[in-house]
């Protein structure tokens, strides 16, 4: 195929279906393919499944779809030799031409599902993040017009995912984003597009699922070749990795950091938490996965001091559960300070938990710096996170 | 404020019951223009479609890097 590029009579042309599309940037650079990929996070193309080959003739027009191109031969001495005519109209299937990036104003109380759905997506698409708080209120009154329509209700997920990564990130964006791709799934229990989202942050598949197990490898090879990898905006953790299952410890049998709580607890905020249940309700044996999420107050210049230990992270597990582990101390950077948000992804298994809400109790334990060269204390902040057994 | 009300109501009734919008046709299927959806690349957030590559015959691929 390099060929049929390389001699100007092939395009080849990516559309990735992806969260956190800069994982693709760096997939591309370590595959070492140029090829021009455009993101469709929401999944506007409403493909069902990936991958997709599709071949596309001069003219626009689609000649081929299948899952793979296994037979190059089959392909070079029929598609890429046919004479194919033009359409009798070239006109264009499908919503925009290119001239329609510029996001419109939010549309006005009457408008219908489709008029929200198509505000928010051109805010998403456009990559406004000033518009995002528009987006995901747009596609809130889309579900709420529209609650069977499992696409708004993915397409929800996705900005208020994108929302959580920004610095507009709402503390429940997280969980509100794995809820409404619940309800999506609900709906179309066979959309694989949507059923891999969840998974992705969700408890470990009895066949672990390898997502992002080539990110590693990617780094090194790149080192090793002597270019930088691409960063990421978001490092894959917990389920995003195929991980052998861990067996599910007693709780008791780790030692609790700071069982009496005498650790000063954090009350100036200088780090703040954000948790996550990846499901939030359990039939009895299932399992989730509890995201703990912590990040430096930029109101008040915190960093990590990493002079000592990692964030220590203690979890409780609540009558009727039990955790792969209780205790997990996270990693560090070797520089004395810094910033970076750090997560830790505890598995919560239903044992015979009865029905009805549980609260899983916990708490970090970390050394933090007011400013970069501030008082650097030892704090304790604790958290909970809601499970609801049904 | 019953005459600004009666005045409000009046204006909104002239304009009439608002136009459907039509939810675009994403259908991939042999015979069919590809769906000319406006999408960011990659690369620069710029926005595209795919008729940015008519003129040569095109491999598509959707995926993702999981």
């Amino acid at each position: 195929m390099k060929d049929l590029v390389e001699s100007g009579r092939l395009n080849m042309v990516g559309i990735i279906q992806e969260q956190h599309p800069d994982r693709c940037r760096l997939f591309m650079q370590w595959k070492q393919m140029g090829w021009p990929i455009l993101v469709d996070s929401l999944n506007l193309l409403e493909v069902a499944a990936v991958p997709i080959t599709v071949a596309i003739d001069e003219f626009g027009v689609v000649r081929e779809v299948g899952l793979g191109v296994d037979d190059v031969e089959s392909f070079r001495s029929g598609f890429m030799e046919t004479e194919f005519e033009p359409p009798a109209a070239q006109s264009a299937a499908g919503s925009s031409a290119e001239s329609e990036w510029v996001v419109p104003s939010a549309p006005g109380p009457r408008a219908d599902a489709v008029e929200l759905a198509r505000f928010a997506s051109t805010a998403i698409r456009s990559g406004e993040i000033d518009r995002i708080d528009e987006a995901v209120d747009a596609y809130r009154r889309a579900v709420q017009l529209e609650p069977e329509d499992g696409w708004n209700q993915f397409r929800l997920g996705v900005a208020l995912r994108k929302r959580f990564d920004s610095e507009s990130r709402q503390s429940d964006d997280f969980q509100a984003a794995v809820n409404a791709w619940k309800s999506a799934l609900d709906l179309d229990p066979n959309q694989y597009i949507w059923r891999r989202r969840i998974q992705q942050y969700g408890p470990r598949l009895d066949k672990p699922y390898p997502f992002y197990d080539w990110v590693p490898t990617a780094r090194e090879e790149l080192t090793v070749r002597g270019e930088v990898p691409h960063a990421l905006l978001v490092e894959p953790a917990g389920a995003e990795f195929a991980a052998p299952l861990k067996d599910f410890e007693a709780a008791a049998d780790v030692a609790e950091p700071d069982a009496k709580g005498r650790i000063h607890r954090d009350d100036s905020e200088f780090v703040r938490v954000e948790t996550v249940a990846v499901p939030a309700s359990l039939e009895s044996g299932e399992a989730a996965q509890l995201h703990v999420t912590f990040r430096p107050n930029e109101e008040n210049r915190a960093h990590w001091n990493n002079e000592v230990e990692g964030v220590e992270v203690w979890v409780q597990p609540p009558e009727g559960y039990v955790l792969d582990s209780s205790y997990r101390q996270l990693a560090m950077p070797a520089e004395a300070v810094s910033l970076e948000t750090r997560s830790a992804e505890v598995e919560i298994r239903r044992e015979w938990a009865p029905v009805g809400q549980a609260k899983v109790e916990g708490y970090a334990l970390y050394y933090v710096c007011e400013d970069t060269n501030g008082t650097c204390l030892y704090r304790r902040q604790d958290f909970s996170i809601l499970l609801e057994a049904r | 404020m019953r005459s600004a009300v009666l005045v409000a109501a009046a204006a909104l009734a002239a304009c009439g019951p608002p136009e459907r919008v039509e939810a675009p046709d994403m259908r991939i299927e042999v015979g069919r223009p590809f769906p000319q959806v406006l999408l960011p690349m990659l690369e620069d957030g710029s926005p595209a479609t795919l008729a940015r590559f008519r003129g040569r015959k095109t491999l598509l691929h959707v995926f993702a890097s999981w």
